[in-house]
């Protein structure tokens, strides 16, 4: 029943997210429902991708969020849809008609239909750490790519530093042009 | 947990597919770039229910959790990327109107 509440919860929020006007009210329930799918992990026995899900899904995605948030306006115009309302339940049920017509297909070859036939004999520790190694190197190349991509966006030229110095002279100059 | 409804392969998968028919709902019919995005992240969040509902019926749990971490630090690196970009699209431009974006020339 707990389980059924979350996923509830999560799949309200979610929707909330999306159709909400207001961007920080959308980024801040997309981080709740960040929290309530790390504790859908959790109940999955699936500990260390709660642990990622909660730090870095549910904290620094959505302070970067509200941070882009904050440093630009928030258009009223620019949220309204094209579609009216009525598009949306239209659209959800296509999606998830079609996700059922995909599980009639692939029911065939799933193993077993419910859950919790876990084997917890693999260790996570030895699937992480050596049968998946270079998942771990490729992490640090996307890490540092993202790292170089971000220094290319906000790198300062020096051409830069003295435009912005003239353009400051010329706002103090019509500033005080226009005090005279 | 044997009770709840939604503790099944099946019946998550919809739910998962539900997720990202939000988030695909979310990027057709929005003109915020910021919106947009966000129906990204709501899709990824279906796509890693979808993992470790996967993992867990194969009883795999422990390789889903080890590329569920990799597509959440790869996710946490687009995030950054993709909202330097939007505020360097703000700050050019004025506007995050995917619309008034496509007719400026330069």
């Amino acid at each position: 029943m707990l389980f059924d509440i979350i996923i509830v919860s999560a799949v309200v929020l979610l929707t909330f997210a999306v159709l909400s006007r207001q961007l920080l009210v959308s980024a801040i329930a997309l981080a709740g429902a960040s929290i309530l799918t790390s504790i859908i992990y959790f109940l999955f026995n699936a500990m260390w991708v709660a642990v990622f899900e909660l730090t870095v899904v549910a904290g620094l995605v959505t302070v970067l969020f509200i941070s882009a948030i904050s440093l630009t306006r928030d258009l009223k115009e620019e949220l309204d849809t094209d579609r009216p309302l009525i598009f949306f339940p239209i659209f959800f049920a296509l999606v998830v008609f079609g996700g059922v017509l995909i599980l009639r297909g692939i029911s065939g070859s799933l193993p077993d239909k419910a859950l919790g036939a876990v084997d917890m004999m693999a260790d996570f520790r030895i699937v992480f750490w050596e049968q998946r190694m270079f998942d771990i190197l490729a992490q640090l190349m996307v890490i540092l790519g993202g790292v170089f991509g971000l220094a290319a966006f906000f790198r300062i030229l020096p051409g830069h530093l003295k435009a912005e110095d003239a353009d400051d002279g010329a706002v103090g100059l019509t500033d005080s042009t226009t005090k005279e | 947990m044997e009770n709840s409804i939604f503790f099944n392969f099946y019946a998550l998968f919809i739910v998962a597919l539900g997720i990202i028919g939000l988030g695909l709902y979310a990027i057709l019919s929005y003109r915020n770039l910021i919106k947009i995005f966000i129906g990204i992240e709501v899709m990824s969040k279906g796509i890693g229910l979808l993992f470790i509902a996967a993992g867990s019926a194969n009883g795999r749990l422990a390789l889903a959790q080890s590329y569920l971490i990799t597509y959440i630090v790869i996710e946490a690196v687009v995030a950054t990327v993709a909202l330097s970009l939007i505020m360097l699209t703000y700050r050019h431009y004025g506007t995050l109107d995917i619309r008034k974006l496509s007719k400026l020339k330069g």
